[in-house]
Order: C-alpha cells, then structure tokens, then sequence
C-alpha cells in the first residue's frame, strides 16, 4: 500500500540493469552537449578570445554577464560562468553513471557493445575533464557518480597534473575500445579517431609533441572535403572530415539548434535569418560578432572569409548595416525559432593542423611534411601555398618561428569561430600580449567598453571557481 | 415563548421531553405547545445557544430564555476524531462559528478567518477573484516544505496547498460551514501525526436539527474596487519621452560629447506634444461586481436529520476580463436505525470556472506589463479600435493588455465531488464503533488559446495561433474505523477513549497538451491545430496509513488528563524511514473547581493547562527520497535517439520533519463568563527540516532533498471575549494578539546559510542563518550615490560604476563591488506582532460589526523595483527617476542615481527596497437592521429577515509605498510550493479590492 514508485519517471534503482538501459544512459550523456554547445563553449572558446565580441545594447542590459566574460570583467557569481561548470559536471555525472553500473547488466552485453559504451563514456569525461582544466586549472575530480547526499562534497580541487593523468588514462583507454566508424542510427557517436585526435590536442596543450604526433597519427579514415562550406551544411551532416560534433536536430522540440538566431545583430530582425515569425531581440541575440582583428585576419582571396561571415546586412529599407556576423552556422530555419545546424568539436582540417604543429616543434623540415599539411589546408581555401624561400615575403617561412605564426594564423581563420581560438592563444603562450594589444584596438573603435576592460594577466586566464561551489564545497579560489 | 438574552424570540428551537420521543419546534413568534406531565424534564435546544433542560411544574406557560454559547463552557467543540466541551479541553484550541464569519464577502473560509483567532496569521495576498489566503499557525516551521495548516473537513483531511490563484478550500461554499476549530499545540494535532506540525483546522459543516423545515436564504450585492492609495506611480508620456531624451543627452555630455537631435529618436525629441498619455494599470483596472445567493433549507424528524443547500457565488475580478464563478450544492442527511445504528451522508458537489491570465509570475504577465508599456501609445487608434501592440522605439514591445486580457484568458474548469458515508454502532452503552469512507473527486481542465492578432513580448503580431491546455483528475480517499468508549466512573472518574485505524490514498493525472499552428483564430480546440510541438502527463500517488489513538482522563472535572499517540506510514518517505510516531500528552487543572475559588464570586472559570507532544510535516511531494530516472534524448544518425539520466539523487532516509511542542495556557472566566480570556505561551522546536539543500555542482546535481536543520518559534498568545454592555444596548469585543519570535538553532552539517530566493539579475533575495529568524532579507546596502570624480575614485566600486551611479557598501572589504560577495542582511519580514479586533454592537434591530486587523514590526522587500527601477528606458519607470542625479551641480535627491552607468546593480536587491510594512487595516464594517418582526408576521412566511450592507478592506493605514504589505510572492522550491524561505516579497500582486456589499438574510 505504501510502497508507489512513480508512473512518469523511473525509480533510479531499478534502472541500468540491462544493455539497452545502458545504451540509453549513455545516449543521455551526450545530450548535455547540446546546451552546453548553445551557450558555454562559444561564450568561452571563442568571445573570450579576440575573434568575436557583441553588439552592445545600450537599451537592454539584460545580459551584461557575457559582455564580461568577453571583456574580462566576468566574476565568480556569473550565471555564464556557473553554467559551464555545473553543465560540464552534469556530464561527467552521466558518464560516470555509466561505467559505474555498467558491472551491474548481468545479462551480459552483446558482441564489442560493452567496450563501445565505456568508450563511449571515458571519451566524454574526459571531454568535459578537458575543457574544466584549461578554462578553470586544477578541479574536484569526480570518479565515480554521487548517489546518495552524503556523497555530494568532493575531494577538492585536485591538481592540473592529476586532472590530465585522468583524461590521458580516459582517452586511451576510449581509443582503444572504440569502433573507428558507425553506420545508420549510430552515427554521431565518439568513434576510435575522436579519442586520438582528443589525446592528442590533449598532449600538444602540454607540449608533449611526441606523444601528440602518434596520438594524431592514428586518426585515419578521414580526409579534407574539397569544398569547405560542406562542413557546416545540415545537409551533410558528418561528412568525412568530421571527426566529432554536437548533434541537433531542427524538426524536434528539445533538440533544435538556435546559433543562427543568437549570432544574427539584433537590430537585423529577419534580415540575418529569413525568418519574420522570430523576433531577435536584445538579450538573445547580437553575440560572437567577430571583431575588426578578426576579419582582417583573413588574406585577399581566402574562400572562407564569407563562408564564416558576413561584413553586415541589409536592412529592410534597402540600406547597409555595417555590423558583422557569424555565417557558418547560418543555413534557414527548419522551423520558426528552430535551425537543424550540427556544431562541429573535431575536425580532421584542425587534426592536419595540429601534426604541422607537432613537427615543426620536432623539428624545422623547410619544405617538409609539416609545409604539405599546412598547404592542403591553405589550398583548399584557394590560397597560395606558403614555403620556405618564397618570393612573396608574406607567403615565405624562414624558420621554425614563423612556421609557428602560419600554422597558429592557418588556425584562426580556418577553424574560426568553431571555439579552438581561446584554447590556442592560451596553450602557445599568446594570449596575454595578443589579448592586450586587441583590448587596445577594442577600446579605441568602441566607446562604451569600460575602462577597466581587457586588463589580461596570467592569473586572468583562468575563470574563477563558481561562487556556490567556493562556498559549498570549501574550494579555494582562482587568484584574479 | 423561548426567547434570547436580548429578548429577541427564537424560531426552530427544539424542545424534546427527556427520555421520550415526544418533541417539536417553536414558531416564527417563538412559542411552543407540547405535551408532558409534571416532574418530566424538557430540553431546549438551539444552534449557537447552551441547552437548556427544565423540570416542568403544573404551570401551563413556560418562557424559556436560552443563552447564546459563543462564551459558553458547555459548548461542544471538534476536535480530531471527536468533540470534547469546551471546560473539558486540556489543549490550545480555538474555535470560530458561522455567526462570526457571516458577513464578510470573500469566496473562501480561509479569508474569513483573517484577525479572528489569535496565533493564525491569514494574509491577504493576492485579490484574485477566487483566489486563496497564506494562513501560517504559530510562525513558520519548516525551509522546503509546505507550512500550510492541514485542513479536515468533516473528518476528512484534505491535502490542499495555498495557492494565490486558487483558494485550497475554493469548493466549499463559506454559508455551509457551521464552525472551524483551529488546533494549535501538540497535545491537539499530534492525532494528525505527521501532516499535524503545522496545526490544524477542522471544518464542520451544518448539520439539521429535529423540528419543522428551516428554510434560509443569504443573498449580497456587491461591487468592488481598487482604492488609489498604493496603485504605483510611473511616469506620464511626457515625463517618459523627456526621460529617453535625457538619458541619451547625459550618456554624450558624460563622454564630453553633444547630443544632436539626430541621435534622439523622433518620438522622443519633442516631450512637450504629449500630454499625461496613457497610464496602462488604470486601464486594466475597473469597478467589479460580486454577488452570492446561498439557500439552504434544514429540518429533522425523529430519526433523521436533514441538511441541504444550494450556492451561487461570482465575482468578477477588478482586472478586466477575470473573474469567478462557483456553484455549491451540499447535502448532509442523519438517521438513526433503531437505538443503536446511526447513518448518514454528506454530498457536496462544486462546479466553479475561473478565467485569469498570467499574473504574479514574472515581468512580462499581464499586470506587470501595464506597469512598464509605453504611455506614449494610445489605448485606441484614430478609428476607434485598441492599439494592437504596443511599441515605442528602444522599449520592450508587447501587445495590449486590454487585447491579452480579453483574448489571451486562461479558462479554468473545475469539479469538485466530496462525499462521506458513515455508520455508528453502540455496541455497549458507552462503546461506540465507527466506520466511514470519504472520498474526494476532483476534475479539472485549464484552456489558453493564443491567437495569432496578440503577438508576444517583442514579438509583434501575426503570431501563430497556439493553445495550451491541461487536464486533470484526482482521486483521494480515507476509510476510518474508530472506536469511542465514554463513561463516567462513580460519578468522580470520567474517561473517554478513542481507538482508531485510518487509510488514506491519492492519485492525481494530469495530461498536458500543446497545440500549434492552427490556420487562423477561428476554430480552438485541438482538432483544428496542424501540430502538437509538446504534451506530457504526470501521476502522482500518495498514501498513509496509521493507527492512532487518545486517552481523556478526568477526576472530579477538576483534573483533566489527556494522552494522545499516532503511527503514521507515509509513501512520501524513504524504505529506512518509512513509519514514525507521534505521541503527546496535556494536564489540566480547573482551579476554579477547587473550593477555595468557588467562594470567588467574579471569577467564573479557571484553568490551567500544560501540554507537550510531537507532530510531523510531510508536505514534500512524492517519490522525493528516490533518484528519478528521466527522458533526455540526443540525436544520432539523424534522429531522435532515446536517452535516459539520473535526475536526482535518492535519499533513502528521507522522513518527515518533527515538532516537539511545548504549550503552556490559562483560561480565565469573569463575571459568569461576560469576559473570557485565553492566554498562551507555546515553544515549538521543529528538527530534521525538509529542505531542498544547494549542493556542490560538481556533484553533477544542484540540490537534494535533506532532514537537516533546527527552528525554533516560541511566542505568546492572547485572546480576550468580553460582553462590555449587555440588555438593550450590547457591546462584545473579541480582541486579539500574538507574538511569535523565529529562531534558527541549526542548519546543515556546516551550518552554512541557506540563500534562496533569486532577483531579476540571478541574486539571491534571502538568507536564512544559524541564530536568526528564517528568510531575512538580502542584499546591497546602498550608501547613496557617487557625489563626483574624486567620491568615485576613491571608494569601492562596481566594473560599470560611474559618478552619479548607485552606491553600495562593500561588505567583503576588497575594493570591488560585486553580486552576493558584497550582500548583507538588510530586513526581516517577521513582523512584531500580529493582532485582531472585532467589535459588535447592536441595539433594538440594529448590529454594527468592525473588524481591525493589523501587523506591527515587519518589513516587506519590494522585488517590484528590479523593474520599476529599470533605468536603461526599455520600461516606463518609477517617478523616483524624475529626481535623479544629472550632474555635480545637479545631483537630485541623492538616491537616485544617473542612467550613465551602473544600471544593472541599481536594479538588483538592495536597501532602498525594504520598507516598513507595519499596517492596520480596516478589514470590515457591517452594518445590519433587523426588520421589525411584528412586521414580518403579516408576510406570514418570513420569520426573520435581516438587512445589512458592508464595507470590506475599507482602508489600511501602513507607510508601506505599495497597496498591499501582506504580500508574497509565488515561489517553486525543489518539489514543493514554499513561500517560507522567500517571505515578504511584493512582486506584484493582483491588486486586492474594496468592496462595497448589500445583503439579506431570510428565515423562513
């Protein structure tokens, strides 16, 4: 008489007991990406850096949070801040669900399927571990999933070094139990290829160049589709320089995508977007407008420019708005408010990239593998290769060091606005001169940034811990 | 001829001849015929007055004057499972008859009982036409459960919580109720067990008496109002237009820069084409009318007795478009089978339809909007027709309120069934066994269809039409059995034993659908819509079962001992922690029966009581203490890919919170009882709080339901009856008051603050903390505002803060000022003390009633101002702006700050936005004639007819700067609806009514 379990939701002890449950776990998982995609890893990724900024709104101030978080300003209550966190955690929390209890499906699993599900699982803790450590240093590290109250306090923050050993264990253990690809309904997951080509940006943010170059050595089956914009077409979903993305899905309440709506200014009403039915309005809308660096970036002739962006829009009265924004993610609306766009984690052009990076850090080979990566690259974009001995001194590389300014500059524009750019400058070293001197430039075209903005210092480039957390679990604080 | 104290004569009085069936009733002119012989002993009884029994002598005639009980010790009052009298309780209870509530027009029982009883604090907070009342017992108990009173009707504990939409107890018509006893210590509702810590009030209904039908008719008319004192004060077109102007021309003279008419927009370049404009809340607002019927007709033979009635109760809302409209019928039948079987029956059936919107919920609902809108935009176009949408250039933007109101209404349908059977068998003189069986039905459905000509908040029209809609279905029912053994022992031992087993269910169904892209406005159900975008449906099921059990023990009606205990078992609580018990025990001692008081002339009554006794809370929602597994899909290979996560953490242990109680009483009687008095001290411990505890994010949850924490209220109670003039003239006086103090004693394992509560910008608005009161108020203390460049320099500051800008202190002391690191507390909501006052007064055929109600010591945060100080001009503003800081030579009334920077934490809790919220309020004035009876009996049917005309929520006299101090604002926490870690809070409210009222009662 008193013992009622609930009809629209499943008593957590009776579930995780079989493979399909497992599978459905794991699929739950994945789906934190989705906001966390939407949100946290563009404010983080890619306004913090100097690529992208915001329309400012002198009306609706309603999310000056983010404006600070692009203009270092952001403190450890912002609810941005808080959001990456929590969300990041959230996922840890589901991945540890899974290979907790997958020891407890006593039926057994079918052939090869128990191995993908704990890859599966390993590859996302460490996705998230990945993402934690470089944006907020050492943190909690969670092992195992918390379930019961008493479980709810961590350890503390562990150290860098720790939180790395877990991710490389995580990674190579997913490498080695993940398939290298999926076919029909499967399609999306983390494939072998997806953990090499994380470890190694894992081991090239600690510059262990030798560990990375094998590590990214082992993502094969992928190659550069010849025409660029094909990676961010909704119609070619996964092609075959895709390596890893967050999956969405226009025609379904829940699972939609929105970055159209959000990078549109929000002056451009259904210029940007087509859609007359969605009202863009100040706090939603006007975010990741890539800034003057970031357009002049591009050399004469670069195809991608306007595949990534747009220099402005045309206003309903005919006349130009001189205000920019992102295109890469702008295909139409599935349906009113929805857009069906994939978000691109990994792609093989970052993967090809980072092996010229490795092996100029090896060693400076003139003309060698590392220039032929490069190039494929730069090719594609209907660029001029650049090599060593070059006539033209703006296509020449004389020395490892200005191999290392072309692959890092190759890196901003074609990864742009695919959130590589903070993690970039921080990992070589540049971010602190590079974010000043774009601070400088910010503040001379733009009047309403505060005077206290882009003050960036070693100790900036970490976020502060979230204040909850600081408070509830006794955490010290990232010095600012 | 039976006749009152006042010698009014008494219709339908009972007059029964002792030990046999011989009985009947008095006329209209109060006079009696009856058969009995000399020595015989006639008994006469009435509703509200004591019975009388008097040996008949050889006279022919007897005249009889009953005396009305409401002071009386012999008056019976409810108690759980039973009825004690009144000189026999040993608890603190309070009781409330239906002759006190009559003329107060309100919807609900709860509004009725508001300034009656002293310790029950029944705020008004929310004038929704069917709307409920907060009604909090001796302070609040509990952080992340309900601390709503339990309420049984006719036995039946009904699992209802305050809503400010609807009134828990919105499906019984107020007209049926024949009295409310209200428990308040240990030792009276620890036989509720763990649903008891709150209090409890127990609601009867009327039952017939053995004579001829009774027929009665109750009818008022009504409208209702909003009084102008509080309605906020925003600015006129011209002020606003003015304002936009002056932002833009401060933001370039701050840069050193002019301001050039091309960067003003058009609309606002020239201030003076407007006029006053239009003021969006007066337009909203209008005169309502409010009226109720209630017939009932009563009676009784020898062995059954009888109860029906029929209701009709409507008030339209002061805000256009809303309203209520109710329909009760109820039917209570008794029959005794033989000497020993009692049956009987209760039906009531109530349909009500209610239309609202979306008030009270954020600061785009309806009634906020009419603060904020454009007042440039006129209420008509040229042609007469409304302005559909309202725009003005740099503003939020959102349709007509009047088009929302009238288009966008939320259609609610409900009916409610409540029934009872019982039976009673006297197995035994003295022994009486009892089974019954209740069952509560309800049926529910709320309808909202979004046409396409409304367009949403910055959303301009055509929208697609949409509709969303619920439906819902409820089941709970209790089967009883008891046992009731009364005796009296040699005269001097008198016991009374009750013994019982209860079960109780409930499950509620409630589908929710939504429907989209319908083809045009004209065909609303679901049909007609092309797509379906979301539905879902939720099940919830409870159940408890439990035996209780109470010993009354009396000697000499000198002595009383009572001893109470309950086993609950709850599907609320956790396998480890599933049954728990309740004991309780009180003495008293009726000194006034001792000899040495007897000789005491004046001093009719005496008694002093102590009780002591543990009860529960278990408002907490279902399926709590385990982990939830929930849908959440992903997408692979294209499609929907099902997934499925843990949602919340299981908590095996997780059980009710627990009261101890400590109450402490005397009752005091003077001059045969004219004055009565009751004074209590009470200290209740609550321990194992249900709280819905932060936890660390890195968990991979946010928070988990816990036992955590202790709170302690303690407090005094006084409560005085007095007859100050009797005969002719009479005056009585019910005034009351109570002190209650709240005090944390613990928390959790750290005993870390707990911060609830959230502002517009993500702040918390509360902190409740070890050794202070539950809910304290939050935030920035503001220290005024940036005089000049060398103030700002020097002082500690926000990243936007600017001279001129909003000051705050800095509470953490590292030069920057920032959200929550630099919050303190800035108020506490509980007031002082809270009192009642009720005068009466009648002479020849005329009453005058007034009732006074007031709270003294409390504050109130107005949340309003996070959008009534928006200063970046996308709303209509505060008239506080029109003195704000324009420059150094200008620097305004110092509080008020520029809109050059800074706007955002201006916006956010602080200081500025706790006032005093100490009030009294004129709660009621009736005014009644009696029409002359004389008179009457020529009509031959009417034996009595009153008329009378009120005045309800007259006026409140408080500094407060809004309409209302008894605010609170809706919060969700975790699973359950909590107002009591977020107390004080006025967001906006319905915006709550005078009413003017005239009435008849008929007695036929």
């Amino acid at each position: 008489f008193l013992d009622l379990n609930p009809e629209t939701s499943i008593n957590g002890a009776s579930f995780y007991k079989s493979e399909a449950e497992i599978e459905q776990a794991v699929n739950g998982a994945y789906n934190i990406l989705q906001p966390l995609g939407s949100e946290s890893y563009w404010i983080f990724g890619e306004m913090r850096s100097d690529n992208t900024a915001f329309q400012y709104n002198t009306a609706d101030r309603g999310h000056e949070q983010w404006e600070f978080a692009d203009e270092f300003l952001v403190g450890a209550t912002a609810e941005c801040i808080t959001n990456l966190w929590k969300n990041s955690y959230v996922g840890i929390s589901r991945a540890n669900d899974v290979l907790d209890n997958i020891p407890n499906v006593k039926s057994g699993f079918s052939a090869g399927k128990q191995d993908q599900y704990t890859g599966e699982a390993e590859f996302l803790r460490a996705f998230h571990y990945f993402n934690l450590v470089r944006q907020f240093g050492g943190v909690p590290l969670r092992e195992h999933a918390v379930v019961a109250p008493g479980g709810s306090l961590s350890k503390g923050r562990a150290s860098v070094d720790d939180v790395y050993a877990r991710i490389i264990a995580d990674l190579t253990d997913a490498a080695a139990r993940l398939p290298a690809s999926y076919t029909g309904a499967a399609v999306g997951r983390a494939t072998a290829g997806a953990a090499w080509a994380l470890l190694g940006k894992v081991y090239l943010t600690r510059h262990q160049y030798g560990e990375a170059l094998t590590a990214l050595k082992k993502v094969t089956g992928y190659n550069l589709l010849p025409n660029y914009a094909d990676n961010f077409d909704p119609g070619k979903k996964n092609g075959a320089e895709s390596i890893f993305e967050i999956q969405y899905l226009g025609s379904q309440t829940g699972l939609f995508s929105t970055f159209m709506y959000i990078f549109a200014p929000y002056t451009s009403g259904s210029a940007v977007t087509g859609d007359t039915k969605t009202s863009i309005n100040g706090s939603g809308s006007g975010w990741n407008i890539p800034t003057a660096d970031m357009i002049s970036a591009y050399e004469q002739g670069d195809k991608r420019r306007d595949i990534s962006l747009a220099e402005g829009y045309k206003a309903a009265d005919g006349s130009f708005v001189a205000i920019p924004y992102v295109k890469k993610f702008n295909h139409g609306f599935t349906e009113v408010g929805r857009t069906n766009d994939n978000f691109p984690l990994l792609r093989y052009a970052d993967v090809v990239l980072m092996i010229a990076e490795c092996l100029n850090e090896q060693a400076f080979v003139p003309n060698g593998e590392a220039f032929d990566l490069l190039n494929q690259v730069r090719l594609r974009a209907g660029l001029p290769q650049k090599t060593a001995g070059n006539a033209v001194p703006a296509l020449n590389i004389a020395s490892q060091e200005d191999f290392r300014k072309a692959v890092y500059h190759e890196r901003q524009v074609e990864l742009a606005f695919e959130n590589h750019r903070w993690y970039d400058l921080v990992r070589t070293g540049k971010a602190v001169e590079i974010m000043n001197a774009h601070g400088v430039r910010e503040k001379q075209q733009k009047n309403y940034i505060p005077g206290n903005a882009y003050q960036v210092t070693a100790n900036r480039l970490l976020l502060p811990i979230p204040q909850t957390d600081i408070n509830l679990d006794n955490l010290t604080q990232n010095p600012q | 001829i039976v006749s009152d104290s006042a010698s009014g004569v008494l219709t339908g009085v009972t007059v029964q001849v002792i030990g046999k069936s011989i009985g009947t009733q008095t006329d209209a002119k109060g006079a009696y015929t009856i058969m009995a012989s000399p020595g015989e002993t006639l008994a006469f009884r009435f509703i509200g007055y004591e019975e009388k029994r008097v040996v008949v002598g050889n006279q022919p005639v007897m005249n009889i004057q009953l005396q009305s009980n409401t002071a009386g010790l012999s008056e019976v009052v409810v108690i759980g499972y039973g009825a004690r009298q009144k000189k026999d309780l040993t608890g603190a209870v309070a009781t409330l008859n239906s002759k006190q509530m009559q003329d107060l027009p309100v919807a609900g029982v709860d509004q009725k009982l508001t300034g009656q009883i002293p310790g029950v604090q029944v705020s008004t907070v929310s004038g929704t036409p069917g709307g409920g009342a907060a009604i909090k017992i001796r302070g609040s108990g509990s952080f992340g459960a309900s601390s709503d009173p339990l309420f049984v009707i006719d036995g039946f504990p009904i699992a209802a919580s305050f809503g400010q939409q609807a009134s828990p107890l919105g499906f019984i018509n107020p007209d049926d109720i024949d009295n409310i006893t209200i428990l308040k210590d240990a030792s009276s509702t620890a036989i509720y067990g763990s649903r008891g810590s709150n209090g409890v009030a127990i609601v009867t209904t009327k039952r017939g008496q053995r004579g001829k039908p009774l027929v009665q008719a109750n009818s008022y008319y009504g409208f209702q109002e909003v009084p102008q004192k509080g309605r906020p004060q925003m600015l006129n077109a011209r002020e606003f237009a003015q304002f936009r102007k002056d932002i833009i021309v401060d933001d370039f003279a701050s840069r050193g820069q002019t301001a050039t008419d091309a960067d003003i927009p058009a609309e606002y370049r020239n201030p003076e084409q407007y006029g006053e404009g239009t003021n969006w809340y007066n337009t909203v607002l209008r005169k309502a009318p409010q009226h109720n019927t209630t017939v009932s007709v009563s009676g009784g033979s020898d062995n059954t007795r009888y109860y029906f009635s029929f209701g009709y109760f409507k008030q339209d809302g002061v805000l256009r478009y809303t309203g209520y409209d109710r329909y009760t019928v109820r039917a209570n039948i008794e029959s005794n089978i033989g000497r020993k079987i009692k049956i009987g029956l209760n039906l009531a059936p109530t349909y009500h339809t209610q239309s609202v919107n979306d008030f009270e919920n954020g600061f785009t609902d309806v009634l906020t909007r009419s603060l904020w809108l454009s007042p440039l935009i006129p209420v008509y176009d040229k042609n007469g027709n409304r302005t559909p949408y309202i725009n003005s250039p740099g503003m939020f933007n959102a349709a007509n309120p009047l088009n929302s109101l009238q288009y966008g209404a939320t259609k609610i349908k409900s009916l409610t069934g409540l029934a009872t059977a019982y039976a009673e068998y006297e197995v035994i003189p003295g022994l009486k066994a009892k089974g019954s069986f209740n069952v509560s039905y309800g049926n529910g459905s709320t309808f909202v269809f979004n046409p396409s000509f409304l367009g949403g908040v910055n959303n301009p029209p055509p929208s697609i039409p949409n509709s969303s809609q619920s439906k819902a279905n409820g089941l709970n029912w209790l089967g009883e059995m008891l046992l009731t053994y009364d005796r009296t022992f040699h005269k001097d031992h008198s016991l009374n034993v009750v013994l019982g087993y209860t079960a109780q269910k409930s499950r509620e169904d409630v589908l929710v659908i939504n429907a989209s892209n319908y083809p045009d406005d004209l065909i609303k159900p679901i049909g007609a819509a092309a797509t379906i975008p979301s539905y879902s449906q939720d099940v919830q099921e409870w159940a408890i079962l439990s035996y209780l059990g109470r010993i009354n023990y009396a000697f000499k009606d000198k002595y009383l001992f009572t001893a109470t205990v309950r086993s609950d078992g709850s599907s609320r609580f956790g396998y480890n922690t599933r049954y728990g018990t309740f004991p309780s025990a009180a003495v008293a001692w009726r000194a006034s029966e001792e000899p040495f008081l007897k000789q005491v002339s004046w001093l009719s009554d005496l008694k002093a009581r102590v009780s002591y006794g543990l009860s529960g809370n278990y408002n907490i929602g279902n399926y709590t203490y385990m982990s939830n597994v929930v849908t959440n899909n992903y997408v692979l290979g294209g499609q929907i890919a099902s997934g499925r996560t843990t949602s919340s953490l299981s908590n095996p242990d997780l059980t009710w919170e627990e009261s101890s109680q400590l109450d402490a009483g005397i009752d005091v009687g003077i001059l045969r009882n004219r004055v009565s008095v009751t004074v209590d001290y009470y200290k209740r411990i609550t321990k194992g709080m249900l709280y819905n505890s932060e936890i660390p994010l890195s968990s991979g949850y946010t928070n988990v339901i816990i036992n955590a924490g202790k709170v302690e209220n303690h407090g005094l109670e006084i409560g005085v009856n007095s007859e100050n003039l009797t005969g002719a003239f009479t005056w009585t006086t019910n005034a009351n008051i109570a002190f209650n103090r709240n005090k944390v004693l613990a928390l959790n394992d750290r005993n870390d603050p707990i911060y609830s509560g959230r502002s517009g910008e993500g702040s918390f608005t509360h902190i409740t903390e070890v050794g202070k009161p539950v809910g304290l108020f939050y935030g920035y203390v503001v220290e005024g505002i940036y005089k000049d460049q060398a103030d700002l320099d020097k002082s500690p500051k926000h990243v936007t803060s600017v001279v001129g800008s909003i000051k705050y202190k800095d509470v953490d002391g590292n030069g920057i000022i920032e959200p929550v690191n630099d919050f303190a507390i800035i108020g506490d909501p509980n007031p002082k003390f809270v009192w009642g006052l009720t005068n009466n007064f009648s002479f020849k055929g005329i009453d005058l009633g007034i009732v006074l109600v007031g709270a003294q010591g409390g504050q109130v945060l107005k949340t309003a101002n996070q959008y009534l100080q928006n200063i970046d001009g996308i709303f209509n503003t505060d008239r506080s702006v029109l003195n704000r800081w324009r420059s150094p030579q200008n620097p305004g009334d110092g509080k008020t700050p520029t809109t050059n920077g800074a706007r955002v934490i201006y916006r956010d809790v602080n200081s500025s936005w706790v006032e005093d919220g100490s009030f009294m309020r004129i709660q009621n004035i009736t005014l009644g004639y009696n029409l002359n009876k004389q008179w009457l009996q020529r009509t031959r049917f009417i034996s009595r007819a009153r008329l009378y005309a009120s005045v309800q929520n007259l006026h409140t006299f408080t500094g407060y700067s809004g309409a209302n101090p008894e605010v609170s604002r809706k919060t969700v926490s975790g699973n359950a609806t909590s107002t009591a870690l977020t107390p004080g809070e006025d967001f906006t409210n319905y915006p709550l009514a005078r009413t003017y009222t005239l009435g008849i009662n008929l007695s036929f």
